[in-house]
């Protein structure tokens, strides 16, 4: 394969260029789209699942999968909301918020790694378990009236574009250097591709897996704090089923759900593409029941397309 | 060559239960030799590897390193020791980079931020002594864009590393094409010429004879003889490999005639068969030979419908197959794969449900499974087959190889086929399973079944088979009729690219 074939065959490109379109076309039928405001929300709309998917996205790079980010970021954004309402600062907020969310992606490491349970069986637990105890705990009560020292993470903005997309901006290019240019990241790789290769290398895989899922709570953690921030108000029901659409967007964005293979920049590609449909069918007046059926269809497309390019027999098997 | 010897094994023995892998077992390696390593399956070329590279210790006898005994015990070890394996499997990340892979666990690629450039440096440097300037890899280039040979090329810098004293190469070629197998030869040279020992184990002789210095025959575990590669030709190898008379203990049966019942036609199934075309009469036994890689296998499950044809023909009986598994269940065609743990076994069901597995339709009326026929049939091809185990309610993950051979025999017997395909049937079983089994399928052709039966074991294809059909890299290139092979006449027609003309 040439570098140019390479480059053009490369995922976010692609994606890329249908974000473009989808922009460009939906501004023909309804102009209001092409609108530096609304693509700015739709932008700010993204940060939230764009942030919990690189976190996951980085588990399933390393060969295992993290499905209980949704019940993390829940987590993350009631301790954060709690002690902003008591009246703690913002830092420590934030802060006690991230710490939750590395927290609850340490029980998951535990299960994983040191009790070997099969990945999508201890985070299908902890998802459920996370979000009960949460409802226990707040009693099921709305958690409201958050301080404007602290709602000004997710409401404030920066020459022109609010705090949270910069934080979507500056955590998407941490993390793809850090896959991209450190010896973490890379080993991350080469777990996904052949942990038994990667065993027999010297390689510590145990610890290099389980801090994949410690930093994907991590990443939950902060869309939880972001969360609370911008809505004001958290519930325990709060982020629930967003653990689907960051899996989306892993899977659209590139990433092979069996791990080794995938980039940040493809996986907030396709977390900005998957809320540009979403936006669009809002626009041009698709019933919102339809959305769920998109975003299927959009991850059979990808999925396929990428097959078919690559001349794969199977979908999913390398 | 005392001066350069490197590594050097005295005296080895290795026990498993039931057989002598090695039996006092002495040889040499020296720096800057390329020394070969030959011997049928079975006869220890796999012990001794492991041997070497640390992944067994033995039960007797010594290894010195530079005259130092005994100075590992795991492969880790061994490696640090200098001592580097390149195992036959493809062995290597597909989704990153040749130099992620060259570079596997390397400080400069698992520490810290990673400086590419210097990365991209060492990786080349690394491959650069295994390949030369002329045959260029591009380091940055993802694995799974490479060729076969790139890739075990790739495979070889990385098993070398910077300071590998000995490097062991278990069949390094044998999925490669011949014009690619050559890169590989030069790169085992190169590596000799810059004063590495290289262990070189091959079936195929006439590249063991082109490049080796000195070769050690083993047999049955024991040390045949090491000679200098200059005093060996094709014949006297094979014929010290072989060393034994044949064993062919089967009842001789009338020679089957009329019209062909399997017909296979031009068979295309890339990669590994090229233009196949082969014939089975009802009541023949067809043997399948060749080395790994040539085909042979792929052979039975295209046939089979688990490889996906291309072009070609199959007809049973003059009926055109469906080229998949159900379409030739139908027609009439049960194939028994090589992997048992794998292809055939299903370890959380009983004996019983094993064998019905492939004729629930048969056995059920109205979608509900007849529980009476079910335990009748499947205590016919119980019995049948001599199955021991306690009864048919165990679990198959306790039995003996032989005896999930036996069950999985059973299971295909059960569909009553036309045509039994059998990939290395009695691989990893003991001599008392495999001479019922070796029974077994003379009865069937006996009564008329035709036999397609694809082995690396020779002496089973000799005793077995009506003809013996040779196949390399993906094509028929000899057919022996019985009693025209012998042993030594068929392992030079398989690992020959040259056609071997005969009847």
């Amino acid at each position: 394969m040439t570098e140019l074939r390479r480059r053009l065959g490369a995922r976010e490109p692609l994606l890329g260029f249908v974000i473009v379109a989808v922009f460009l076309l939906v501004g023909l039928r309804s102009p209001d789209f092409t609108t530096w405001g609304n693509l700015e929300a739709i932008l700010t709309d993204t940060t939230t699942v764009a942030i919990v998917a690189i976190g996951a996205g980085l588990v399933i790079i390393g060969g295992g999968i993290d499905i209980s980010v949704g019940s993390t970021l829940a987590g993350a954004a009631t301790v954060a909301g709690l002690l902003a309402q008591d009246g703690s600062a913002p830092l420590v907020a934030v802060l006690a918020g991230i710490g939750s969310g590395l927290a609850l992606g340490g029980v998951n490491a535990v299960l994983v790694v040191g009790l070997r349970i099969e990945p999508i069986v201890a985070t299908l637990a902890t998802l459920g378990i996370f979000r009960g105890v949460l409802s226990q705990a707040t009693s099921g009560k709305l958690i409201g009236d958050l301080p404007d020292g602290f709602t000004v993470i997710g409401t404030g903005s920066l020459l022109g574009l609010p705090y949270l997309v910069w934080t979507m901006f500056t955590l998407t290019l941490l993390a793809a250097v850090v896959l991209r240019w450190t010896g973490f990241g890379r080993t991350v790789y080469a777990i996904g591709n052949d942990i038994r290769a990667a065993r027999l290398a010297g390689i510590r895989v145990a610890r290099y897996q389980a801090a994949t899922y410690v930093i994907a709570g991590g990443f939950a953690g902060v869309a939880g704090v972001l969360f609370a921030a911008r809505n004001g108000t958290v519930l325990p029901t709060s982020g629930s089923g967003i653990e689907l659409l960051a899996i989306a967007a892993i899977v659209v964005g590139g990433v092979d759900i069996f791990g080794g293979r995938g980039t940040v920049l493809g996986i907030v590609l396709a977390a900005l593409l998957l809320q540009m449909i979403s936006a669009a069918m809002v626009a041009v007046g698709v019933d919102v029941a339809w959305q769920n059926a998109v975003v299927g269809v959009t991850i059979l497309l990808a999925v396929t397309l990428f097959a078919v390019s690559h001349g794969r027999r199977s979908v999913v098997h390398a | 060559m005392t001066d350069s010897t490197v590594l050097r094994l005295l005296e080895t023995s290795k026990v498993y239960p039931g057989v002598r892998a090695l039996d006092r077992v002495s040889v040499t390696f020296a720096a800057g030799e390329i020394h070969g390593l030959c011997g049928e399956n079975g006869a220890g070329k796999s012990t001794m590897v492991q041997l070497v590279a640390g992944g067994v210790t033995p039960d007797e006898g010594s290894l010195e390193l530079d005259g130092v005994s005994d100075p590992y015990r795991d492969p880790a070890a061994a490696r640090r020791a200098g001592i580097a394996v390149v195992f036959q499997e493809f062995q290597s990340l597909p989704g990153v980079s040749v130099t992620e892979n060259i570079l596997l666990g390397s400080p400069v690629l698992t520490r810290g931020v990673v400086r590419w450039r210097r990365a991209h440096e060492l990786a080349a440097a690394a491959l650069r002594e295994v390949v030369g300037v002329e045959d260029h890899i591009d380091v940055r280039a993802p694995m799974e864009s490479l060729s076969p040979a790139q890739r075990k090329l790739v495979e070889i810098a990385r098993a070398v590393g910077s300071r590998a004293r000995v490097v062991l190469l278990d069949e390094p070629t044998a999925a490669l094409e011949a014009a690619d197998s050559e890169r590989v030869l030069a790169a085992m040279r190169r590596l000799r010429d810059a004063g590495t020992a290289v262990v070189f184990i091959s079936h195929r002789l006439h590249e063991v004879l082109g490049v080796c210095d000195r070769i050690t025959v083993l047999r049955d575990g024991r040390h045949v003889g090491t000679w200098p590669g200059a005093e060996l030709d094709h014949d006297r190898l094979a014929h010290l490999m072989v060393g034994r008379d044949i064993d062919a203990d089967v009842p001789e049966r009338v020679k089957p005639e009329g019209a062909p019942l399997l017909e296979v036609d031009g068979l295309v199934a890339a990669p590994r068969v090229q233009d196949v075309s082969l014939t089975v009469r009802r009541g023949e036994v067809v043997g399948l030979a060749g080395v790994m890689g040539s085909g042979r296998s792929e052979v039975g499950k295209a046939i089979f419908g688990l490889e996906r044809a291309s072009a070609g023909t199959i007809r049973l009986d003059g009926e055109e197959v469906d080229l998949s598994p159900a379409g030739a269940l139908r027609a009439g065609i049960a194939y028994v794969p090589a992997d048992r743990q794998h292809d055939g076994m299903v370890f959380t069901l009983d004996i019983e449900r094993n064998i019905s597995l492939s004729v629930l339709r048969e056995l059920s009326r109205r979608t509900w499974v007849d529980r009476a026929r079910e335990r009748s049939v499947t205590r016919t091809h119980f019995d049948r087959l001599r199955v021991v185990a306690t009864g048919l309610d165990q679990e198959p993950e306790t039995l003996s190889g032989g005896n999930q051979q036996k069950v999985l025999l059973a299971r295909w017997l059960a569909t009553e086929p036309r045509l039994l395909i059998l990939d290395e049937p009695t691989t990893g079983i003991d001599i008392g399973a495999k001479a019922e089994i070796h029974t077994l399928i003379g009865e069937l052709a006996a009564a008329g079944m035709g036999v397609l039966l694809v082995s690396s074991d020779l002496p089973e294809l000799i005793a077995l088979s009506d003809r013996i059909v040779v196949m390399h890299a993906g094509a028929v290139t000899a057919t022996f009729a019985r009693g025209e092979a012998d042993e030594t006449r068929l392992m030079l027609a398989t690992g020959e690219e040259r056609r071997v003309e005969t009847a």
